[in-house]
């Protein structure tokens, strides 16, 4: 910055702001962009809008990262350890107890035929490719990049909320459905990929029969499962269908 | 195809909270490690690391970065905080000290008016930048909230109880106070 200030009026400044920002029609850039290249003082003035828009976000920039490399030395709390008897002992107890349980819920929790199945056959779906742009999309896009990142329980909250302005939306639907399944959340899934499947022009009704069957075979649902994969596309289809 | 690059980009040109936060934790340890085998301390890791952030986001938001996907901006960090770090070895008494010089990379071919463009935006935003902590509390959150959280004039204006038409007057009587103390202060410098 010179050692004067350069005088910027109040209009003059919100005009540079919009011309940085890129929120200026195409005529008004090429005036601006052909008056900085004519006239120094004035490509002096936009040099100096963007350098204080750029300090202030830097000087807040430099705050958030003072809090984010504190959290990365944050280090999970350690209980003090008790003297070495009395805590062999209670160790001990707690392995045995341990021991008997897991024995007891490995008889009792050996997955079922349908669970192995669902297992064996459920891939989530991949998403929908996504070129982020200065769009109303944007919540969107960004909520299938948690989607993408398997982060579903983002992608859920983000794409729940676009379904109450949009709440025939198809692709929301089938998506919230498919962030509920990955979550094995199968019998919360199952009204969403219903309601894509009453819907005959959508895209995802033969994915959303795949996964509809595939949610009522984790739900032991079986024979519904059969007649529902029956009717979808997927090239897995035969395979299941021979061991249910 | 799913365009990660672009959505880093995207994100960090919006300052967006979750993508910055991410981009910034995923890679300081790799540059801690660098630094640390090249006669460095954890203090130093956290400095260089620091400007190196500062950087790139600068560099993503007035285009300097063309992406080549998301790797590459994660590397572009890493080779400039190499850079910084080999920048400050040989700018102290440490010059003699061991450089794993096969990991040196030139980030650019600029030419010298350019160079010296940076420089001058690099002085000019310093200079900035330790006036801000000198403006009222309600400036700072003011530009704050309009520049880098991207809020509304409207919000702003809500947040103050003032309206639109005064956000914005008081946003201008900000940036000159702001102005001012710069001015002020290479005044007295010179």
């Amino acid at each position: 910055m010179d050692n004067h200030k350069l005088h910027i009026s109040q209009s003059e400044w919100e005009k540079i702001e919009d011309f940085l920002f890129g929120k200026l029609a195409t005529d008004e850039i090429n005036a601006i962009e052909k008056q900085i290249e004519t006239d120094t003082i004035f490509a002096q003035k936009v040099n100096e809008v963007k350098s204080v828009i750029l300090a202030v976000q830097e000087f807040s920039l430099v705050e958030k990262t003072e809090q984010w490399h504190n959290e990365l030395h944050e280090t999970p709390i350690i209980p003090i350890q008790r003297k070495h008897s009395e805590s062999y002992i209670r160790y001990i107890s707690i392995a045995s107890a341990l021991l008997i349980l897991i024995v007891c819920a490995w008889w009792w929790l050996l997955p079922s035929k349908e669970e192995k199945l669902f297992a064996d056959f459920y891939q989530p779906d991949p998403g929908l490719p996504t070129v982020m742009s200065l769009s109303e999309n944007y919540e969107f896009e960004k909520a299938m990049v948690d989607y993408k990142s398997e982060n579903y329980a983002e992608a859920l909250t983000s794409w729940e909320k676009l379904l109450t302005e949009n709440p025939e939306s198809d692709t929301l639907l089938f998506f919230i459905g498919s962030s509920l399944l990955a979550q094995k959340k199968a019998k919360a899934s199952i009204p969403y990929f219903e309601k894509v499947i009453s819907d005959e022009k959508s895209i995802f009704r033969s994915e959303s029969y795949w996964y509809l069957g595939l949610a009522l075979l984790k739900e032991n649902q079986t024979d519904k499962a059969k007649k529902v994969i029956q009717l979808s596309n997927h090239d897995r289809k035969q395979d299941i269908l021979k061991k249910l | 195809m799913y365009d990660t690059a672009s959505y880093l980009i995207y994100a960090i040109k919006n300052n967006d909270e979750k993508a910055l936060k991410s981009f910034y934790k995923r890679n300081f340890k790799k540059v801690e490690t660098y630094i640390l085998h090249n006669n460095g301390t954890q203090e130093d890791a956290k400095d260089i690391y620091q400007e190196a952030f500062i950087s790139v986001w600068r560099n993503v938001q007035t285009d300097k970065f063309a992406a080549q996907g998301e790797s590459s901006l994660d590397g572009y960090l890493y080779r400039i905080a190499q850079n910084k770090w080999l920048d400050h070895l040989r700018s102290s008494s440490r010059k003699n000290h061991f450089i794993q010089q096969d990991e040196v990379h030139i980030l650019s071919s600029e030419p010298e008016n350019i160079i010296e463009q940076k420089n001058e935006l690099e002085r000019m935003i310093a200079q900035l930048k330790s006036s801000f902590l000198e403006l009222g509390q309600n400036c700072k959150e003011l530009l704050t909230g309009f520049y880098y959280e991207k809020k509304a004039l409207k919000t702003i204006a809500a947040q103050f109880g003032w309206t639109e038409a005064t956000a914005k007057n008081n946003k201008y009587r900000c940036l000159q106070k702001l102005r001012d103390i710069v001015n002020n202060k290479t005044n007295g410098q010179s």
